[in-house]
């Protein structure tokens, strides 16, 4: 930040746009794809919106009247078993840890959302980053052509007090181009030209009499979003180069092609992407919805863990799945079951994670934990170790509170590396 | 109508107190609680300052700069082009003043104040909530239309009953799930302007808040009762429901207690009624203090106390006479929203250039240039419709389709501009990719910046005589001034090439397209 406001940065800052705004293709010099590089890591957050039921999922009670319908079935690892609506994904359970006894206290969407997706309680002051943004701020790079964070399907929860510059980049739609990432169609390469030599001039001419950081930060992020624009990462976005039948195998759904987007953005050096999926919050018909969307979820996860596993991304690439809490194990009179905060599952694949594993175990109805509670400080925890992320740095508010990356209650979960 | 106002005051003070009103010595004190007079003294403290700390002062803005200034600031929006000439070609000495009354007395300042306020206390909404929100901007909007003091707006947010359907003023505390930790956080943030929820889970360290103080606050909460019948929500209170300390089953019940220490006396009063009664009583001036320092940080970027809601021993107000006069003045006013403004306004402080001096650069403190502020989202969207010519009187922007339709437009730039958080007022200046490829390729600024037979401006255009019209034209509707010579020339040059009238217009919209995207368009400066 500080050199900018230094003549040499200054004269930097102007080269810079010269280059930028007035080249028609745009800087392929500096556009050098960031190829994920040995020991780089990244993570891929499938978020399960609406909490999803841990008892129909991977904690499953076949012998309890709370089990309900499903039938658990064997994976790729001797003693763990999983729900029969997930066979794909049982074929991939060597990568996978399943922790069975995650545990918290916010039942609302709201608060559990913001809770499992920062880590942090919600405060009327203080806005908390979500993970993703604290990656971005992290391990990404800011002079990069694409942004650190993506977040597909449904928005991710912002970057707080970290700044709207870790803030998820947004895509609504997995299988749309970013939007507004291409010139309108009246307009040729020689009229965006034209407009970004006139932007040029009038940016000059402000800052030339303001002289401050703001006027000059302004021009900086439309030099991003010009090399965003014409960024060769771009094509990353573009699913149509993927074969017909990779395509297939995530599934033709939102999800599926958000799983399949993040690994490609992973490919091309995004730290952290999150795919999200609605549709779990079952006050009714809990079985025959949670059939759908495992239908949905099952195809995608599994090909996302082959994929990045055959291309040697998993090594450094975090896979986490949860939502923001699990649900009831008693089946109320709709057949649905509702929000339980007390016990709910997630699950970690690559970077480090040893799959292949249980840990923790919740009592035989379901409704309490009965082994090793995990928090949700003690997930984040465990992430940031896979992610080498120093959790108790501390990060400052506007109004100078210190904050550390991760609560000072949340300890990794250590069997998880052993 | 300013008169009649005056007017109307006089004669209550009058029937108030006529052993004052006989008084020369009061009728002295009158004048010299003017918005001028407030103001003047206000000048004094700041430029003994700015000597003290020998700080040249930047100097006054021009014109134009104060006409675009106090249209954003005050109704939210970049002034009409028409506009733009007339207050320039004004020669009355006191034309900004006056600037100033015309814009407090129209409907767009009282909706704008509701925007502004709603957007702090209740956040902006989203998806079908947005539609309480709506109801609750309308109930600040017809506050602020009819001059309620701002005691009583706040005195019926904080103890607001019944549903949204009766009373839209319940949804500040349905936005904070009628949670007495919650609304205690977001009561002292805004109207003590203290972050007294940090002392929450313990004692501050190095001040002098306690838990015992966040929990005696919360205890005027701990009877409001949230309930809810399908969709609607009731918010009530009831006769019993206690707070315990540290929100825990097994800590002590902590009784009502005041944030100055004090307690409430028996009375027949809810809970929530005897914190607004404390709240919005004169003698209480932390309230006004807050307040005025809000407005005064919205006018002029930053906060005399900054963050506006950090009060506390160890972050002092940089001028603490001024805060002090401020927050006297606007309760003697009767809690005047207008007052305020039209007293911040009339300070030499507001009116000076945001170009550095030879020696304020650097200057983050002491308000001795105009500091440079980045649009929200609503002032960006209006703005843009503005500069298309597509308004041509204040009824458009009030017309309900009209401001339907733009709820859609705003709610796009919205969700790039502002996904951070609705709450605090924390300006982000960098703004993000996704904002600059909204401004750069979004089909709004695409359809705005197109020029065609149906639109405003290709008319405008077209009755242009010369290159350096169009040039002109398109810099006061969008920069509200006239371009510079140099800036003449150079954008002169790109039109030499264009022979067909089809090429002019298409550097015309190409030039449109630029100067809405620059810098000075993006920042009220």
């Amino acid at each position: 930040m500080n050199n900018l406001m230094s003549r040499r940065g200054l004269l930097k800052l102007s080269l810079g746009a010269t280059a930028s705004l007035c080249l028609p293709r745009f800087l392929d010099e500096e556009l050098q794809a960031r190829e994920l590089a040995k020991g780089d890591r990244a993570m891929i957050l499938l978020w399960m919106n609406g909490g999803p039921s841990h008892l129909d999922t991977f904690d499953l009670k076949p012998n309890h009247p709370n089990g309900g319908e499903f039938n658990p079935i064997r994976t790729s690892v001797s003693d763990i078993d999983i729900c029969e609506h997930l066979p794909k994904l049982a074929k991939q359970m060597e990568h996978v840890a399943l922790l069975r006894s995650m545990t918290s206290k916010e039942g609302s969407h709201e608060r559990g959302r913001y809770l499992v997706q920062s880590g942090y309680l919600p405060l009327p002051n203080t806005v908390h980053p979500a993970l993703g943004a604290v990656i971005s701020d992290e391990l990404g790079d800011s002079s990069s052509a694409i942004p650190d964070f993506v977040s597909v399907t449904v928005p991710s929860l912002g970057a707080g007090f970290l700044g709207m510059q870790h803030a998820a980049f947004h895509l609504p739609n997995p299988e749309a181009k970013p939007p507004n990432a291409s010139l309108p169609p009246h307009v040729n390469d020689d009229r965006f030209r034209r407009r970004l030599g006139m932007l040029k001039s009038l940016e000059e001419g402000f800052i030339a009499t303001r002289k401050t950081q703001d006027a000059k930060s302004h021009f900086e992020v439309y030099q991003q979003g010009v090399r965003l624009m014409q960024a060769k990462e771009l094509a990353a976005f573009d699913l149509e180069q993927e074969k017909d039948s990779v395509r297939d195998a995530y599934g033709r759904t939102p999800f599926g092609q958000g799983c399949l987007l993040a690994r490609r953005l992973v490919e091309v050096g995004v730290k952290c992407v999150q795919v999200s999926l609605n549709g779990w919050d079952t006050h009714l018909q809990n079985f025959s919805a949670n059939r759908d969307q495992m239908g949905i979820l099952d195809p995608a996860y599994a090909s996302l863990l082959n994929d990045l596993s055959e291309r040697g991304l998993l090594d450094n690439t975090l896979v986490v799945c949860m939502g923001e809490f699990g649900r009831t194990p008693k089946i109320n009179v709709l057949g649905g079951r509702d929000h339980w905060p007390q016990t709910w599952s997630a699950s970690m694949a690559g970077a480090g994670i040893r799959g292949g594993q249980v840990v923790g175990k919740t009592s035989p109805d379901g409704t309490d934990v009965a082994d090793r509670p995990i928090s949700v400080p003690d997930l984040f925890a465990t992430c940031c170790q896979a992610l080498r992320i120093d959790a108790e740095k501390q990060n400052h508010t506007a109004a100078g509170r210190p904050i550390s990356i991760v609560d000072a209650n949340g300890m990794a979960v250590k069997e998880l590396f052993s | 109508m300013n008169y009649i106002r005056f007017h109307i005051f006089g004669i209550l003070v009058c029937l108030a107190t006529p052993v004052f009103a006989q008084n020369p010595v009061f009728a002295q004190n009158t004048r010299s609680h003017t918005p001028e007079a407030v103001a003047s003294f206000i000048d004094q403290q700041m430029a003994a300052t700015w000597k003290a700390e020998r700080i040249t002062p930047s100097n006054p803005c021009l014109d134009h700069e104060f006409l675009r200034r106090a249209c954003l600031d005050i109704v939210g929006v970049i002034p009409a082009e028409k506009a733009v000439s007339q207050f320039l070609a004004d020669s009355k000495p006191n034309k900004r003043e006056l600037l100033v009354d015309e814009l407090l007395k129209t409907e767009t300042y009282s909706r704008y104040a509701a925007v502004t306020w709603s957007n702090l206390l209740v956040g902006r909404g989203k998806d079908a909530e947005a539609l309480l929100h709506g109801r609750f901007r309308d109930w600040l909007y017809e506050q602020f239309r009819t001059d309620k003091g701002f005691d009583q707006i706040i005195r019926k947010v904080l103890t607001a009953t019944g549903t949204a359907l009766e009373e839209p003023a319940v949804l500040w505390a349905l936005h904070h799930d009628t949670k007495p930790e919650n609304l205690t956080g977001a009561a002292s943030r805004v109207f003590l302007g203290t972050q007294i929820q940090c002392a929450q889970c313990h004692d501050h360290p190095f001040e002098e808040r306690t838990q015992e103080e966040f929990y005696g606050m919360a205890a005027f909460f701990a009877r409001a009762t949230e309930s809810r019948v399908l969709f609607v929500q009731r918010v009530s209170d009831t006769n019993s429901g206690e707070i315990r300390l540290g929100g825990m089953p097994t800590g002590k019940i902590v009784p009502p207690q005041f944030t100055d220490g004090t307690k409430p006396a028996r009375s027949r009063y809810t809970r929530r009624q005897q914190l607004a009664n404390w709240m919005v009583d004169p003698r209480n001036k932390q309230f006004a203090k807050a307040i005025a320092n809000r407005v005064w940080s919205r006018m002029l970027g930053r906060g005399l106390v900054d963050p506006v809601d950090d009060f506390r021993s160890t972050n002092a107000a940089v001028y603490p006479e001024v805060l002090q006069r401020l927050a006297d003045e606007f309760i003697r006013s009767g809690y005047d929203m207008k007052f305020l403004v039209r007293t911040i306004s009339q300070t030499r402080a507001y009116q000076l250039s945001s170009r550095p001096s030879r020696n304020n650069k650097d200057d983050e403190t002491f308000f001795s240039k105009a500091a440079i502020r980045r649009l929200n989202p609503e002032q960006m969207v209006a703005s843009v419709v503005m500069s298309t010519g597509l308004v041509n009187d204040e009824k458009t922007w009030d017309n309900p389709v009209f401001r339907l339709l733009l709820q859609v437009v705003l709610n796009d730039f919205i969700f790039v501009f502002d996904n951070m958080d609705e709450t605090t007022e924390v300006s982000e200046f960098r703004g993000t990719i996704a904002q600059a490829l909204m401004m750069m390729n979004s089909k709004h600024i695409t359809n705005a910046t197109k020029l065609n037979l149906l639109s405003p401006l290709f008319r405008k255009l077209a009755a242009c005589r010369t290159v350096n019209d169009k040039i002109d034209l398109l810099f006061r509707i969008t920069l509200s001034r006239s371009p510079t010579n140099a800036e003449l020339k150079r954008y002169a040059q790109y039109f030499q090439g264009a022979k067909r009238s089809s090429d002019q217009l298409a550097v015309c919209e190409d030039l449109y397209w630029a100067l809405l995207n620059c810098n000075e368009f993006t920042f009220n400066y």
